[in-house]
């Protein structure tokens, strides 16, 4: 090894001699040179998507020199998306916060972490004292580790006394969770990436993931290319990147895609595709209300004919029945969604209706088979899901409202179980309008920028800015560290360890490769600093995330997603374990509900078993469009999105030049039709506009979005398309519609 | 085990044909192409006798190719790792 | 060997903006108005310096820096024929290539900057196995956006050679 980076060296020493005799320099940009020297390669885990891929951490000279992907991880083999491949840039920003700030005479300004923390447990206990403990709120993030979450959690439900924890996957996945707990009863997907190696038919609905989630994409691409039977629908009002791969593309109009999902349902069973058997011993039937049988199911969706549902979605009715034909005769199938479906005001109900299709052919619980949600951010599994970082759920997959797992939970915290309320705290547009409205009156933020990623800004904003905002980021400016009263400066990705939670209910290990830069320190550590300056230092004996993480384990045990067998000393050795992992020598659960999974109890071939009777449940919902459709004075249908190269707020990405170098700026895409017709050229510069905020970018005119339709990358905070974006939220998973907003452009 | 570092002149029009030649040669690590005429390239062998001869086969064989002009020797392992 | 290295460096030809005739008409029919630099809303035109010898004066693309957006507008405007009016996908300002030893999808990172930003879109470049660019020569008009885009450190993978050698 030490010969062959030796080489490395040499090489890269040559290549450079040689580039400098014709006057050009190599070696600043040359990935080859890190493997001079002693680099040492810690296992970690990507900081971007919830895809979940390994990676290992070059370090040398105490510094994150190169990041390669991990072979031997299971997700994704070595393979890393372009992001990944500049993660090491990430640490080293110029933006990073290296001391405390807070704000004095309207300007933030340097201080100590003491001076920092005695203002914020003052303006804490303040507040509790004066307005009771739901005048405080703690927001956090998907991308926190999982520990941390725990912590923020433990302190505000069990110490403060107060359920107003949430974290934005509930602006990401809070619809799916929906989905799965009304159709299963249990949250997260019973399936595995490795069904995609079996998988016969794929169904990519509402996501883009060719570049949201490139190396799933790749797994489904190479499954295809080796196998052409393979089939593939796509379900999406814009043709993405990932149509290349496509057999089939619904160009459905936004918000629309109920229909589709209905008359699908309705063609499997008419033409003889339903998995009869299935049904008969593993299906119950519900309208949302009351339980209907399988012959009243039939009836409510007769009405959904392909030609009734190609009228209201914009497709053709030959597309639905072939899209359910190709359903229909695979021998197994996979759907896969994103934000196009839970990012709605009916996005619950949409997740239910995917899982239908599933559930009356029985392509679910066998290998290549499963009802398949890709995660948005690489810990929205695990730290809160799982960990029950929002407003009405306890560690474990628990919920506040049962007074057994608020006891359960009490025991482990040392609390008297009175002290965590039985009502859910508010969620998170609640929270940010009770900022807004002053009845929220501190609120400590932790790894995320609602001030650019929530909805609708302009309603927000001020509340933001008026009440007592304690920000816990590695980055600043960031648009939230702006409007903060005090912004603590903590370690980010590889500056700590601790334990991410993917899609496929793998729990991964990230090794702590560096020393956090200045004077930055762990989220933990900032939350317990609060915690013993209130009086609850007691509840919190961590050292650090180890223990942590000990203590939450004893919460897991014995629940549907015990992790028991997965202390840190096996998950440093492991490419992560998937729950339930109930002992140290349990390998881990691929599939749920079926022979394997140590909760499978019975015979038969799958039992729901979080169902009471083990059976899962098919909706039958009305098939809701969005809130606020198209109208004249509104014509377009606005919808946001990623691309493969920046992430989120871009806050991390946008640090790194190389990928501002193929997309330095925003733009939306438009049709050429609508483009015309509005003599708007590509790169002119536009005016978005609806009910609600306006922003300025570049038009890209491209025959990608269906007419009608504008599309946005939503990271650049120069064209804020939150201020555009509607709050409207689906009333059961409180997630909001960003998905579909009426909008209207004009050349600017 | 000599290394060398070198520049490859070439015919621009070929230059995707080059590349693909010397991707296919054993020992050649390319650098990318500069100025549209100048491939930057190391090259490694057993022995310096190979490392000539390589230089030779790609400045013969290789369409396109102009000329192969070294800028850097490094043999210090020849005797270690032959 | 330093005599040739010079000779042909001099030799070499620059980008030149879309609809240019041939290199050897060019310099010849080129009056150095700098018309075509003033209407590229992109700044995509630049003056060639003293560097460029007998070239001087006259105008050139380097993509790295600002690529040619296929506007066509500097055609319209060029008062002398050395530009002469084309439809977009048939300009020939140079082929791309890609040096595979760096492109990093060949080195097993997804990336498709070059691909997803080319304005032939799917025609010029496409992907192979959905992961590894490739260029079509017959479809690419070098307008060098994938040049520009390439997220490489440094030296870009992708390069575009001009038609003009």
């Amino acid at each position: 090894m030490k010969s062959l980076s030796r080489r490395e060296f040499i090489k890269a020493t040559a290549a450079s001699t040689a580039a400098a005799a014709i006057g050009v320099s190599l070696i600043p940009g040359m990935e080859k040179s890190v493997f001079a020297g002693t680099t040492t390669w810690h296992k970690s885990v990507c900081r971007y998507c919830g895809v979940g891929c390994g990676v290992m951490v070059g370090v040398k000279d105490k510094k994150i020199v190169a990041v390669k992907g991990d072979k031997e991880c299971p997700t994704n083999f070595g393979l890393l998306c372009v992001k990944a491949f500049y993660l090491n840039r990430i640490n080293y920003a110029k933006t990073r916060l290296l001391h405390p700030l807070v704000r004095k005479n309207g300007k933030l300004q340097k201080a100590s972490w003491d001076e920092a923390m005695d203002l914020v447990a003052k303006k804490f206990k303040k507040t509790i004292d004066e307005n009771g403990p739901d005048s405080v709120a703690f927001y956090g993030s998907g991308q926190a580790y999982t520990e941390e979450t725990y912590i923020a959690n433990k302190l505000f439900k069990g110490c403060f006394g107060t359920n107003n924890v949430e974290g934005n996957p509930r602006l990401c996945m809070a619809s799916a969770v929906g989905g799965y707990l009304t159709t299963f009863g249990g949250d997260e997907p019973g399936g595995s990436y490795t069904d995609i190696d079996k998988c016969d038919c794929f169904v990519l609905i509402g996501s883009n993931t060719a570049e949201a989630h490139p190396v799933v994409f790749e797994r489904i691409a190479k499954r295809k290319a080796k196998n052409p039977n393979v089939k593939i629908i796509i379900i999406d009002p814009r043709k993405t990147p990932t149509n290349k791969i496509a057999d089939l593309h619904l160009k459905c109009i936004p918000g629309y895609d109920l229909p589709i999902l209905h008359a699908m349902a309705r063609l499997l069973i008419k033409e003889g595709y339903a998995d009869e058997d299935f049904i008969k011993n593993h299906v119950a039937f519900s309208d949302g209300k009351n339980p209907m049988n399988y012959e009243q199911f039939k009836q409510f969706i007769e009405e959904f004919t392909p030609e009734n549902a190609a009228k209201t979605c914009g497709v053709t009715p030959s597309e639905i029945v072939e899209a359910a034909k190709l359903f229909g005769q695979a021998k197994t199938a996979m759907s896969m969604w994103t934000m196009g479906i839970n990012q709605r005001i009916a996005g619950v109900w949409a997740n239910n209706l995917i899982h239908n299709l599933h559930l009356l052919t029985g392509k679910i619980g066998v290998p290549g088979s499963d009802s398949f949600s890709l995660t948005g951010q690489p810990n929205a599994c695990g730290g809160v899901r799982e960990g029950g970082g929002l407003c009405h759920l306890l560690p474990g997959h628990r919920s506040v409202k049962k007074p057994a797992h608020r006891e359960a939970v009490a025991k482990i915290w040392g609390i008297s179980p009175d002290k965590i309320q039985p009502k859910p705290g508010l969620h998170t547009m609640a929270m940010f309008d009770g900022l807004a409205k002053g009845n929220v009156k501190c609120i400590w933020i932790c790894t995320t920028n609602p001030a650019q990623s929530l909805p609708n800004l302009n309603k927000y904003l001020k509340g933001m800015e008026e009440q007592f905002m304690v920000v816990a980021e590695a980055y600043h400016p960031t648009m939230t560290t702006e409007l903060a009263d005090v912004v603590l400066p903590v370690a980010m990705w590889s500056e700590k360890e601790g334990v991410y939670g993917c899609t496929e209910r793998r729990s991964q290990h990230l090794a702590k490769c560096v020393d956090p830069p200045g004077e930055a320190k762990w989220d933990g550590e900032a939350l317990m600093m609060l915690a013993r300056r209130l009086g609850y230092g007691d509840k919190f004996p961590f050292k650090g995330p180890e223990d942590t993480w000990n203590e939450y384990l004893t919460l897991t045990k014995g629940t549907d997603m015990d992790l028991t067998g997965m202390p840190y000393s096996r998950l440093k050795k492991v490419r992560g374990l998937q729950w339930p992992c109930p002992s140290e020598d349990h390998p881990g659960t691929e599939k749920r509900f079926v022979k394997g999974d140590p909760l499978f109890k019975g015979e038969g071939k799958i039992n729901f078993y979080k169902k009471p009777n083990g059976r899962a449940i098919v909706f039958a919902r009305p098939p809701k469009g969005p809130e606020e459709p198209t109208d004249a004075q509104y014509p377009f249908a606005l919808t946001t999105g990623r691309i493969l190269e920046h992430w989120h707020t871009g806050t991390m990405t946008m640090t790194v030049p190389e990928l501002n170098r193929a997309v330095p700026k925003a733009y939306v895409e438009i049709h050429p039709d609508d483009a015309k017709r509005l003599g708007i050229a590509n790169k002119d510069m536009v005016e978005i506009f609806s009910r609600r905020g306006k922003a300025q970018m570049e038009a890209r005119v491209i025959d990608r979005p269906r007419k009608g339709t504008l599309f946005v990358p939503w990271h650049w905070r120069e064209a804020l398309i939150n201020l555009v974006t509607t709050d409207a939220i689906d009333p059961g998973s409180k997630e909001p519609e960003y998905k579909v907003c009426a909008a209207n452009l004009k050349k600017a | 085990m000599p290394i060398s570092g070198v520049v490859i002149l070439i015919e621009p029009k070929k230059s995707q044909k080059i590349f693909n030649a010397l991707k296919k040669t054993e020992g050649v690590t390319t650098y990318g192409l500069h100025k549209d005429i100048y491939i930057v390239a190391v090259f490694e062998a057993k022995t310096t006798k190979e490392l000539e001869t390589m230089s030779g086969h790609i400045s013969k064989e290789i369409d396109g190719v102009l000329g192969v002009y070294p800028t850097y020797l490094h043999f210090e392992d020849e005797t270690e790792e032959a | 060997m330093f005599n040739l290295l010079k000779n042909i460096a001099n030799s070499r030809a620059p980008l030149r903006p879309p609809g240019a005739v041939d290199e050897k008409d060019f310099v010849k029919l080129c009056i150095r108005c700098r018309k075509c630099e003033l209407v590229c809303p992109y700044k995509s035109i630049k003056t060639a310096h003293a560097e460029w010898g007998v070239k001087m004066g006259t105008p050139i693309i380097v993509p790295r820096e600002v690529p040619c957006y296929l506007c066509m507008k500097c055609p319209e405007v060029c008062p002398s024929g050395a530009l002469k009016e084309v439809k977009k996908e048939k300009v020939a300002m140079g082929k791309a290539v890609i040096d595979t030893s760096l492109c990093l999808p060949y080195n097993g990172i997804i990336c498709r900057a070059c691909f997803e930003r080319c304005p032939i879109y799917r025609e010029a470049i496409t992907l192979k196995d959905e992961m590894y660019p490739e260029v079509h020569p017959d479809k690419c008009v070098g307008c060098g956006i994938c040049e520009r885009v390439c997220l490489l450190t440094d030296q870009p993978a992708i390069t575009v050679i001009s038609r003009h050698l």
